[in-house]
């Protein structure tokens, strides 16, 4: 049986969230057997990437905390990626998002070099 | 009919200028994304034209060529559809198209927001009515902005169901309305490699008489260690040359493409330099001796 579109999206987005798929709905048997496992990680992990790629080319901090600091960067991007949808199609837009979050309670653990980095 | 050669410019000023003698003298037309002449101030403000806008619009007056669209954000598939995220698109391309005058517009087959997430990568729907219409609805949204419409063939890494089946859920699509398929091969052959399907099968269900475009590119592997199981996928890249199973797969559906208008050489900025352009050359030439004629053949 094919899926419904809505449960469809559903696991759709919580397959490409930050975590994983965790809180997935499942997709019927027979569509589910036709789901390769490394291409729906290869899937996530693009997702991840043009993310990535998208919040460097629109924030020239944000690209020079990954020059200074990859590990502790890349940590406070999973963390973002994790936590925050993303709402942003253009690098600027997601420049913008990234500071938000950044500012915010939630990212706590990154405050000291966020606000090195990002200076209000 | 005669069929046309184009090139995918690429907002880059290196890439521009090292395929320059090849845009004024091999092409027919430029394949142009959009979205990539836009930039946007804050989320939900109108996009605004960037530099690429007014350069490409020069390249276009420079040489009397025409353009055709191909974006990379409207999401033809996403269901429920956001009015306000379509009205942003729409405002921006009905304005472009007085300006590029785009030939037609086509976008990628699945959906990328999902949920109101912008993943910015195509994923494949269902094959099912639902999706179906979807993507009917998608398309019509885009006729508002160029009359012209259609879609390409994503390159899905999973599939929901067997991917033959993609191609006769394709079929059932383009049943009704107007739309046209922009037959991308290279997308075809990364998808055949990695799911491990004849290529031929695939395009063989498409309804290769409403492919309007063809595109040709090359890509690469992913690495190694980005997946827990070690396996390498090959991915739709477009950094590399043509390879010889896409010309072959292309060659294929060329005689069986009744309405072909335009064959597209895809290379992403980044990926070439001083001494690629004569291959890129080449490239240009094959695929105007494929279209059967072409500035370049
Ligand atoms: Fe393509």
């Amino acid at each position: 049986m094919e899926p419904d579109l809505g449960v469809y999206n559903a696991w759709l987005a919580a397959q490409m969230r930050g975590g994983g798929g965790d809180s997935s709905p499942d997709l019927p048997r027979h569509t589910a057997a036709h789901i390769d496992a490394d291409g729906l990680a290869l899937s996530r992990l693009l997702v991840a990437k043009l993310r990535f790629e998208r919040l460097l080319g629109g924030s020239a901090a944000a690209a020079r905390w990954f020059e200074t600091d990859p590990k502790q960067f890349t940590a406070a991007f999973d963390s973002y990626h994790n936590q925050v949808s993303a709402r942003a199609f253009f690098p600027s837009e997601e420049a913008l998002e990234f500071q938000t979050w950044l500012a915010s309670p939630s990212a706590q653990a990154f405050g000291t070099a966020g606000r090195r980095h990002f200076p209000a | 009919m005669n069929v046309s050669v184009g090139l995918a410019l690429q907002p880059d000023h290196a890439f521009l200028d090292l395929c320059a003698g090849l845009l004024r003298e091999q092409v027919d037309y430029f394949e142009v994304a959009p979205e990539t002449t836009w930039r946007s101030a804050s989320p939900g403000a109108d996009f605004e034209p960037n530099r690429f806008h007014c350069e490409f619009l020069a390249l276009g007056q420079a040489t009397g060529l025409p353009f055709v669209a191909h974006g990379v954000g409207i999401s033809i598939g996403t269901s429920p559809r956001d009015p306000a995220r379509d009205q942003r698109w729409l405002t921006r391309l009905i304005a472009d198209q007085s300006q590029f005058q785009y030939l037609w517009y086509t976008d990628h087959l699945g959906t990328s927001v999902v949920e109101g997430s912008e993943l910015a990568l195509p994923l494949p729907l269902p094959y099912n009515e639902a999706a179906c219409q979807a993507t009917r609805t998608g398309l019509e949204i885009m006729q508002h902005a160029v009359p012209t419409v259609g879609f390409e063939n994503s390159a899905f890494y999973f599939h929901p169901g067997d991917p033959l089946e993609e191609a006769r859920w394709i079929s059932h699509v383009l049943d009704h309305g107007s739309a046209h398929l922009l037959l991308d091969l290279h997308n075809v052959h990364t998808m055949a490699t990695n799911a491990g399907f004849d290529p031929r099968a695939y395009v063989d269900s498409l309804p290769l008489e409403r492919v309007i475009e063809m595109h040709v590119s090359g890509g690469s592997c992913s690495d190694a260690r980005w997946l827990r199981s070690g396996r390498v996928l090959r991915l739709d890249s477009h950094d590399h040359p043509v390879p010889e199973p896409v010309w072959d797969l292309a060659a294929h559906c060329r005689p069986r493409c009744a309405n072909l208008r335009g064959i597209t050489l895809e290379r992403v900025g980044g990926t070439i330099e001083q001494g690629d352009v004569p291959l890129l050359g080449e490239e240009l030439r094959r695929a105007a001796r494929l279209a059967g004629g072409g500035r370049g053949a």
